[in-house]
């Protein structure tokens, strides 16, 4: 809740920058940062539930994580404490942001120079009273509605498909979850995947099947290296100016008329 | 003091009404329309509603992996659902405002994502793909939104698309295009057709199915309910765009406002329902190709509010 | 800014022009040319309703009939002889690149507000930035894609870019010339269409990035 406060208050200086008179670049500037912000919130969602799910749902995925204990020569209660006082300090900034706010006026007041900077308005959202809200529903959802029949529900394994029990290899983890993300991303990411499928009858009867997977952050493999390797490039490049190739010579015509229009115009 | 008055509560209980019975028709309607396009007639319009009773007299059976958090998911989506039914501008006639932050509605809407991935991934399932698309959505609607709210200069939605706003009202262009891109992100959103197929029966070609595959009775209805209430939502949004783009609207009475949003709340139905009737599931790395589209209209949205505020 | 009724026409065909960068689906890309230059055609007749220059009427029924029917038709036809259904693959993803032409349109706007004015009435920067944009796009189309067929779309929307920068800024030329670019952009086409059946012929694909094997 308090990033999510956080993240408003950013959300909302730039889209106030959006509608602000100020030169058309900087307004275009700060809309984009919206939508790369969403992007960016859109990626952190997907990354905590990966974590969360990961971590704490489904089934143990091998057996050291099955015998996974609280380590007892720390002092088990203490760690957990720990994460509980910090838990509530999030839910406390969370439902009372003015007030957190009002907290960090005085430096606020510093920074721009206007004194008449009140926290408690910066924040309109009352989301005490939503997560309120929220809670009331929800309790009393599950109790008329789910509550009341808890006395039938049977239990059994998860859903198969029809091929029988799956083991915990079958579950969702860390890299299957992410991976259709590389796969879209396959230009960034450089996305490998190998497939080694050993035994006789191979196509439909192997005896083992082996899958990896690698994934390669183009951003630091392909933009550090390069610049090492540039001046043997250009120096490569130039003998390549011209090939024949008719989108090279597209990509000339393309550039030069760029440049004449910018000389022209002087942007 | 807020004065209380029998006209105020009767709208209140018509909004009420109105949202928490009109989800599973939709859904009836798209059906329906479906039905028609494959020469069949189809289940009744009103067979959702049914479904959702017969679910809920049905006995349980819940995987014995799960925890908690599978257990309650389903009640915390339907009631962060309802309270974004309160909030969000799905409809133009609203008896309040309580004030639709544009962001808040897009964050809520990600929460109820968030719970659904997690009670798929709690009961140990091997399908968790919905989140990439969602992902790939989440900055073409914001633009959107953002386009709007840019232009009428504030952040709140119910302000927004109130129909008195004086400096959105000669825009049938941004409104048009918003409501576009607002469209086509929902239909992803919503996992329907050219992302996700809704009837598909083989697990893996399901998206959103694959996630709620364990839900069974009452926990299913109330996922079901869930399902239905988002789509009622993200189609009146869209559809709230499509109207303001039409001058007529903006000089009428509320009652006609208020039928003309109802009803074009269906038409979008009906044409998700002709959508999915002439196109095919796209593949899964043709889908940003199509969502670029959504994009691509949000940054037009962009452009015209850019210019709209120039000088 | 409120923006006449032909500059949103001329809007509406520069997002048309933008739209066939996003699919590498070359039947859709032909549908979106034809609507895009009915749109261009709509532009047309509107300005000659201002201006009260009538040969406008007629430039506007051959641009309707000829190139946003006709040669959509014959590459139609053409596609489905030589039985290719998507450009092989674009030098740069399809959507990247259609997100490119997005901001390509936000470029030329900037351009526009920059070039001295040609005085006219109606003086339209926006005429101008949606026919920038229009050739922009063009440009993009012809550098990003592989296949011939794309080539001479993107070549259909440069020209068509030309076009509408010459019918918003000077209300167009003589109807003799008009009618004989059409002409001529009709011949052109024809002409591309047999090259790729020949093309198709002999080397059994339609990659233009793999001509230069011509060298040899």
């Amino acid at each position: 809740m308090n990033c999510f406060a956080s993240k408003w208050l950013v959300y909302q200086t730039f889209f106030q920058l959006s509608f602000a008179n100020a030169p058309i670049l900087e307004r275009a500037m700060s809309l984009a940062m919206v939508g790369i912000l969403a992007f960016v919130g859109a990626l952190s969602l997907a990354c905590f539930t990966k974590a969360v799910g990961i971590a704490f749902l489904g089934r143990p995925r091998s057996n050291a994580a099955a015998k996974a204990k609280e380590s007892t020569t720390s002092g088990p209660d203490g760690l957990i404490l720990a994460q509980v006082i910090l838990a509530i300090a999030c839910v406390m900034i969370g439902t009372s942001v003015p007030i957190a706010l009002d907290g960090l006026a005085p430096a606020l007041r510093h920074l721009t120079h206007d004194q008449f900077v009140i926290g408690s308005t910066l924040f309109p959202i009352p989301q005490g009273q939503l997560a309120l809200v929220g809670g009331i529903l929800v309790s009393s959802i599950y109790l008329f509605v789910l509550g009341g029949r808890s006395g039938d529900v049977k239990s059994y394994i998860t859903w198969d498909c029809g091929f029988g029990p799956l083991s915990t290899r079958a579950e969702e983890t860390g890299s299957s979850f992410s991976h259709p993300i590389g796969r879209i991303f396959s230009q960034i990411l450089q996305l490998k995947v190998t497939t080694e499928i050993s035994g006789k009858d191979r196509r439909h009867f192997p005896e083992s099947v082996r899958v990896e997977t690698f994934m390669t952050p183009i951003l630091e493999t392909k933009l550090y290296r390069p610049i090492m390797g540039l001046f043997d490039w250009l120096s490569a490049s130039l003998v390549r100016l011209q090939t024949g190739s008719i989108h090279i010579h597209l990509l000339y015509v393309f550039l030069t008329m760029l440049l004449l229009v910018f000389l022209g115009t002087n942007i | 003091m807020i004065a209380i008055n029998t006209e105020a509560i009767l709208e209140t209980l018509a909004f009420v009404a109105t949202f928490l019975l009109l989800p599973p028709l939709l859904v009836g309607i798209i059906r329906k329309t479906k039905a028609r396009f494959q020469n069949r007639i189809g289940a009744p319009l009103l067979q959702p509603y049914f479904d959702l009773m017969k679910l809920m007299s049905k006995g349980e059976t819940i995987s014995k992996h799960t925890s908690w958090i599978f257990r309650s998911t389903a009640a915390i989506n339907v009631s962060l659902l309802i309270i974004l039914a309160f909030l969000a501008p799905w409809t133009s006639l609203r008896p309040f405002n309580l004030g639709a932050d544009l962001f808040l509605v897009i964050y809520l809407l990600a929460l109820t994502r968030f719970f659904t991935v997690l009670s798929a991934l709690d009961a140990g399932s091997a399908f968790g793909r919905e989140v990439t698309l969602a992902l790939l959505v989440e900055p073409a609607v914001i633009l959107c939104l953002a386009a709007i709210g840019s232009v009428s200069q504030t952040s709140d939605l119910g302000v927004a698309f109130s129909f008195n706003n004086v400096s959105l009202i000669n825009q049938p262009g941004l409104w048009f295009i918003a409501g576009c891109g607002l469209f086509l992100a929902s239909l992803v959103e919503l996992s329907r057709m050219p992302a996700d197929d809704p009837t598909t029966h083989l697990e893996l070609t399901m998206v959103h199915e694959a996630m709620i595959l364990e839900n069974s009775a009452a926990n299913l209805a109330l996922v079901e309910y869930s399902h239905f209430l988002k789509i009622l939502i993200l189609l009146g949004i869209s559809s709230q765009c499509l109207l303001h783009a039409i001058p007529f609207f903006w000089h009428t009475s509320q009652l006609i406002l208020a039928l003309a949003s109802i009803l074009s709340i269906m038409i979008l139905a009906a044409s998700i329902a002709i959508i999915e009737s002439v196109a095919v599931k796209l593949r899964w790395t043709k889908l940003p190709e199509f969502i670029a589209y959504s994009v691509a209209m949000s940054i037009f949205c962009v452009f015209i509010a850019l210019s709209k505020n120039l000088n | 800014m409120i923006l006449d009724t032909f500059e949103a026409l001329a809007m509406v065909s520069a997002i048309f022009a933008i739209l066939i960068l996003g699919t590498t689906h070359l039947r859709t890309n032909l549908s979106f040319y034809s609507l895009h230059t009915m749109a261009i055609a709509a532009v047309t007749a509107w300005i000659a309703n201002i201006t009260h220059e009538d040969h406008l009427y007629l430039v506007a029924a051959g641009v309707f009939i000829i190139k946003s029917w006709g040669i959509p038709w014959y590459l139609n036809s053409v596609i489905k002889k030589i039985n290719i259904g998507t450009d092989g693959g674009a030098f740069i993803a399809a959507p990247l690149s259609m997100h490119l032409g997005a901001l390509m349109l936000g470029l030329s706007f900037m351009i526009s507000q920059q070039i001295p004015g040609l005085i006219g009435e109606p003086d339209s920067r926006l005429g101008s930035t949606a026919a920038m944009s229009i050739l922009f796009t063009g440009v993009l189309l012809m550098l990003t894609r592989r296949a011939a067929i794309s080539q001479i779309v993107g070549f259909l929307v440069i020209e068509n870019g030309i076009y509408l920068f010459a019918v918003t800024q000077t209300h167009g030329m003589p109807l003799m010339i008009e009618m004989g670019l059409l002409l001529e952009v009709l011949v052109a086409v024809m002409v591309a269409g047999l090259l790729l059946f020949n093309i198709k012929k002999s080397f059994e694909h339609i990659d233009v990035s793999q001509l230069t094997e011509l060298k040899d």
